[in-house]
């Protein structure tokens, strides 16, 4: 089917121009963007940590989350997309194989108290520091 | 410099944009583009096509002051029929139905046994 080229033309876009002429010399100016940290943020807000990873179109049943002291591992697999073998493809970039990070944070976590939500492709989890790690109020009785 | 200048500076510089990473095939029917857009909401994202132009935008608040926004354009086929497109937004995901005008879906001749 030679017509099918011809369905659609990519617009010019000096953006990623820039982007694919920076990843070519190993810079980005867009650090969140394709390098295998697929837009992971952590942020630090004194009682716990936010880890938020940018992972569109997983599938949540087979998404899991893996606390283990201060080593949090995620795992995720894309959605099926239903895609039969006789189409013609023009374009192959989006992620296809499964997601898997694993990395430590910088102190101790209290796995039980762990939560995550999973929204518009982004994931967020709340992981509370745990109460060994947190600084002791002592209060001072007035005699 | 005045103080305004310093925060409208400020302002621009977190700003994210991104180029989503799109999966574009083509079946009998016409053109089915799927878009990587993380974050986005219904109501952030604006499917636009017009003189066969296809463009893709969206942007969100993305907390303390940043702004992240996706763009990307493509140039249609007038083989498309571009205005009876269907598109869906799942976990950051879009999918673009785009139709193929009536005389470029093949067509299929049945063709019958004589005995």
């Amino acid at each position: 089917m030679m017509f099918g080229l011809q369905m659609f033309n990519e617009m010019e876009s000096l953006n990623r121009e820039m982007d694919q002429l920076l990843c070519g010399l190993g810079l980005s100016r867009s650090p969140e963007k394709r390098n295998d940290n697929a837009g992971l943020r952590v942020k630090d807000t004194g009682v716990e940590y936010k880890v938020e990873a940018s992972i569109p179109g997983i599938d949540v049943k087979h998404l899991e989350i893996d606390v283990l002291g201060r080593q949090l591992s995620l795992s995720a697999e894309m959605a099926d997309s239903e895609v039969g073998d006789d189409v013609i493809w023009h374009r192959r970039e989006r992620r296809r194989k499964a997601f898997k990070k694993s990395f430590m944070l910088p102190e101790e976590i209290d796995s039980e108290q762990v939560e995550a939500e999973y929204k518009n492709g982004i994931l967020m989890i709340t992981l509370p520091k745990a109460a060994s790690v947190l600084p002791k109020k002592i209060s001072v009785k007035a005699s | 410099m005045t103080d305004k200048q310093i925060v409208t500076k400020e302002k621009s510089a977190s700003v994210y944009r991104f180029t989503p990473e799109v999966d574009i095939y083509e079946t009998d029917e016409g053109l089915v583009v799927m878009a990587d857009m993380p974050g986005i909401d219904e109501k952030d994202l604006q499917i636009e096509i017009a003189n066969g132009i296809l463009t893709l935008e969206g942007g969100f608040e993305a907390g303390e002051g940043g702004q992240i926004e996706y763009y990307r354009q493509f140039k249609l086929s007038d083989r498309i029929a571009a205005e009876t497109g269907e598109a869906e937004l799942k976990d950051g995901v879009l999918t673009l139905r785009l139709p193929k005008s009536e005389e470029e879906k093949p067509i299929r001749i049945a063709v019958k046994t004589l005995h």
